[in-house]
């Protein structure tokens, strides 16, 4: 099984991840980072160590994917699982052919994995920065329709003017099954957990 | 900024998709905007199965339709049907579950120079995309200089390469009884054992043609039992009889909005009958026949450039038989 987070650059995946494990009660993190080259560097760090080498509160700071391995699945047959956490895709043709790299390579993955969280940033809807909602997501929401599991996170609900944030969300994305989650603060997270552990049956 | 999507993007399959993204021609939103369209065809996981419903695409009658308007050739439009027939049926066994019969379709042309044999392989590349059997059914020509090298190991190379360029679609190995002419020591040789190793590793997405004269190609096979089996598919392209090639002048010569006077005509076919049969073997039968007409209209404006008295539009668009007299040599 695989949870695939996937969402514009600095919206909050890493941390969504990070947290969430955290959530799920793991103290050390098994992380692996697939380099250039086909390299895949395989990493353990403890989740307090990770929040502070993976996240950043100004710049987007997850380069290439990264894939958290778990042995106990939520689910009544406790297989084995892993998160896949992607680069931040920007709007628009990216000038780095590193970057349009990571973007083909999460593409892929998307339409591979089994569970997909499309991430938002609540409070920075119609706002011009990086992170806000734009045809990028619009896309992604009728492809994930058609996906197996697909689940929109209205992440920063802990940020002031999150929650108009939500309603437009809502209003936007119609049809489609929003959560609202903070991954600082850890709201949504059990209607996260228990939308994952339906879906591993 | 970002790209528009446009209508006339028709990826083949996701993976062309990633492609172009990683190649910076579409953005993020265009790329999931496809994506979609491929999930929204197939069922789980048919990322890879190719868009039907698409408008720009060819039916396999309007591929047939072409290839009904070329003349003579009766044999090879029939093994043409008959192949559209059997991936039909394929497809639609497998639609309800009955196992396919895995079947190459690479195949030999044999025949003399300017028979047909590059405009049937391009409508064979048409008529295999519009079934679905390969992506993009382009056609690459190559011969034995495009893929034999000049030192131990550049002939892999050069072949892959060539190989790389037809993935999707046909690889037209023009002469391909030159590759063994060698003999043993020849580079030939490798270009062959990489060709043939490239069939078996791309299966579903190269379709090889190996073309050239008649008892030249028949000699190829000969010499090499295990490319017998690897062709199972047999056109003959026989020299075209003079009705024919009477019928192709005359398309020729409307084509190029000019008309064949009566004489001219009768001339011809009197002309072509007494060849037949006897070609000189590189006459090239419908080139030749073009290059006929293109010495005659090149005598015909000689001829009106001559004459004093106005032209009319029938002057200008009729050959008679004396622009034709003395043209072949």
């Amino acid at each position: 099984m695989e949870l695939l987070i996937v969402g514009k650059p600095n919206v909050g995946k890493t941390l969504l991840m990070i947290n969430f494990a955290a959530y799920l009660g793991l103290r050390e993190l098994h992380l692996e980072v697939s380099e250039g080259d086909g390299v895949r560097r395989s990493q353990r760090l403890t989740t307090d160590r990770a929040r502070r080498d993976l996240v950043s509160l100004y710049a987007p700071k997850t380069h290439r994917m990264q894939t958290l391995m778990l042995d106990q699945g939520l689910g009544r047959q406790r297989v084995p699982w892993t998160v896949a956490d992607t680069m931040g895709i920007p709007e628009g043709i990216a000038e780095e052919p590193e970057i349009r790299h990571q973007v083909a390579l999460t593409l892929e993955r998307l339409l591979r994995a089994d569970m997909v969280l499309h991430v938002l940033d609540a409070s920075s809807v119609g706002l011009r920065r990086m992170e806000a909602p734009g045809p990028f997501d619009a896309a992604l929401a009728e492809l994930g329709q058609l996906l197996k599991g697909y689940l929109i996170i209205a992440n920063k609900m802990d940020k002031p003017g999150s929650h108009e944030g939500l309603r437009l969300i809502k209003e936007r994305y119609r049809g489609v099954p929003v959560t609202p989650v903070s991954a600082v603060t850890r709201r949504g997270f059990r209607d996260m957990k228990n939308w994952m552990a339906r879906l591993m049956g | 900024m970002a790209e528009v999507y446009t209508p006339d993007m028709n990826p083949g399959s996701s993976e062309e998709v990633f492609h172009w993204v990683e190649a910076g021609r579409i953005a993020p939103d265009a790329a999931v905007q496809l994506l979609t369209r491929f999930q929204s065809n197939g069922a789980q996981g048919a990322t890879t199965r190719r868009d039907r419903s698409d408008p720009d695409r060819e039916t396999p009658d309007l591929v047939l339709e072409d290839l009904d308007r070329l003349v003579g050739l009766q044999d090879i439009k029939r093994i043409v049907r008959d192949i559209r027939a059997f991936v039909e049926i394929q497809q639609l066994r497998v639609d309800v579950g009955l196992t396919r019969n895995q079947q190459t379709f690479h195949m030999v042309f044999s025949g003399a120079p300017g028979t047909g044999k590059t405009t049937v392989a391009r409508i064979m590349g048409r008529l295999f995309k519009a079934l679905d059997v390969l992506p993009k059914g382009h056609l690459v020509e190559v011969e034995r200089a495009d893929l034999v090298g000049e030192y131990i190991g550049h002939t892999a190379q050069k072949t892959r390469e060539v190989i790389k360029r037809a993935l999707g679609g046909v690889l037209f190995v023009d002469e391909a009884y030159s590759l063994a002419r060698g003999g043993e020591k020849d580079f030939g040789k490798e270009a062959i054992d990489t060709l043939v190793a490239a069939m078996e590793n791309y299966r579903d997405e190269l379709l090889v043609i190996l073309a050239g004269y008649p008892d030249e190609m028949a000699w190829f096979l000969n010499t090499n039992p295990g490319l017998m089996s690897r062709f199972p598919i047999r056109l003959e392209f026989k020299d075209y009889s003079a009705v024919d090639l009477v019928h192709i002048a005359r398309r020729m010569v409307h084509d190029r909005d000019y008309q064949l006077a009566g004489d001219a005509e009768a001339g011809l076919l009197r002309l072509l009958g007494d060849h037949e049969g006897y070609w000189h073997r590189n006459a090239g039968n419908a080139r030749m026949v073009r290059n006929l007409l293109e010495h005659a209209i090149r005598r015909q404006a000689v001829r009106l450039s001559a004459r004093h008295t106005p032209l009319t539009r029938h002057d200008l668009m009729t050959l008679t038989w004396t622009d034709f007299e003395g043209g072949l040599s």
